[in-house]
């Protein structure tokens, strides 16, 4: 497993113009929650760099781990589906406005976005996933190929860190390996 | 993910804590199994504890609610909060299942 981050600063420290995190691991299910662990890691990490405070961990930070969750399922239970399982590749990039989470594998094509949206008063017991995914995050798109890349992105509220921390240049960034 | 079960007064109560997710959901799946097989006629499923659910655990909670529901049985969930409240809010379940 595979831990990237960098973070472009902004004028005013600690504010960052933008953070982005690359977490790679095989996209077997036995790794999803230490993909869901990198991941609110690197969104905090990245929201407290870009902001200039904690992320609001009762609905932001929610969503984007439920959507994240819900796509490594579908990367370890569809596109790696009788095979056996390569790289998931989930890059985190956030800015003032928003979290854009690109996710890449290397299996079968299952797109999103041509699963029909369950009847929920039917109760059902499965295709909840892509619902979930769809209905938390403000923009899904996806591109099949190899890599499959899936994009999902989040409006974040307000943050201080926008406008007046974008004069500033440079780059700042660390490699960790796990 | 843990899980205890007890009764008392004719009603089961099971206690799910931690993250219910497609990986954990496959240690608890054959104790609904069991559930259903003894026809509990009621069963109270406390969620206080749980930090973290996903497609796959509310699959196999609306599993049991249904499942249930074919005996006559009757099954209701307390004690969300956080992450897996806002999934249950968003699947509409919270209409069906909370207690």
């Amino acid at each position: 497993m595979q831990v990237v981050v960098g973070l472009r600063r902004g004028r005013v420290p600690p504010v960052a113009l933008s953070a982005t995190v690359c977490v790679e691991a095989p996209g077997d299910i036995s790794y999803r929650n230490v993909i869901l662990r990198a991941v609110a890691a690197a969104c905090k990490a990245a929201f407290a760099g870009v902001c200039g405070r904690e992320a609001p961990v009762d609905e932001f930070m929610n969503h984007v781990l439920s959507a994240v969750g819900e796509a490594f399922n579908n990367i370890a239970f569809h596109c790696y589906r009788d095979r056996s399982s390569d790289i998931a590749r989930i890059r985190l990039t956030m800015d003032s406005t928003a979290v854009h989470l690109r996710i890449e594998d290397y299996g079968r094509s299952f797109d999103p976005l041509s699963v029909c949206l369950p009847d929920l008063d039917a109760l059902p017991e499965s295709g909840l996933g892509v619902y979930i995914m769809r209905s938390l995050m403000d923009e899904v798109t996806y591109q099949a190929g190899c890599p499959n890349v899936l994009n999902l992105s989040k409006n974040i509220p307000d943050c201080p860190g926008g406008p007046a921390g974008r004069a500033g240049k440079g780059a700042t960034s660390a490699v960790l390996h796990q | 993910m843990r899980f205890f079960t007890s009764s008392a007064d004719g009603v089961t109560t099971v206690r799910i804590e931690g993250e219910l997710d497609a990986v954990t959901v496959l240690e608890l799946r054959p104790f609904i199994d069991e559930l259903v097989e003894k026809k509990h006629p009621r069963i109270v499923i406390d969620l206080s504890g749980l930090r973290l659910i996903d497609s796959s655990g509310v699959g196999a909670l609306v599993f049991l609610y249904k499942k249930s529901k074919e005996y006559g049985g009757v099954v209701t969930v307390y004690g969300l909060c956080d992450q897996p409240m806002s999934i249950f809010k968003l699947l509409r379940l919270d209409r069906v299942l909370l207690a």
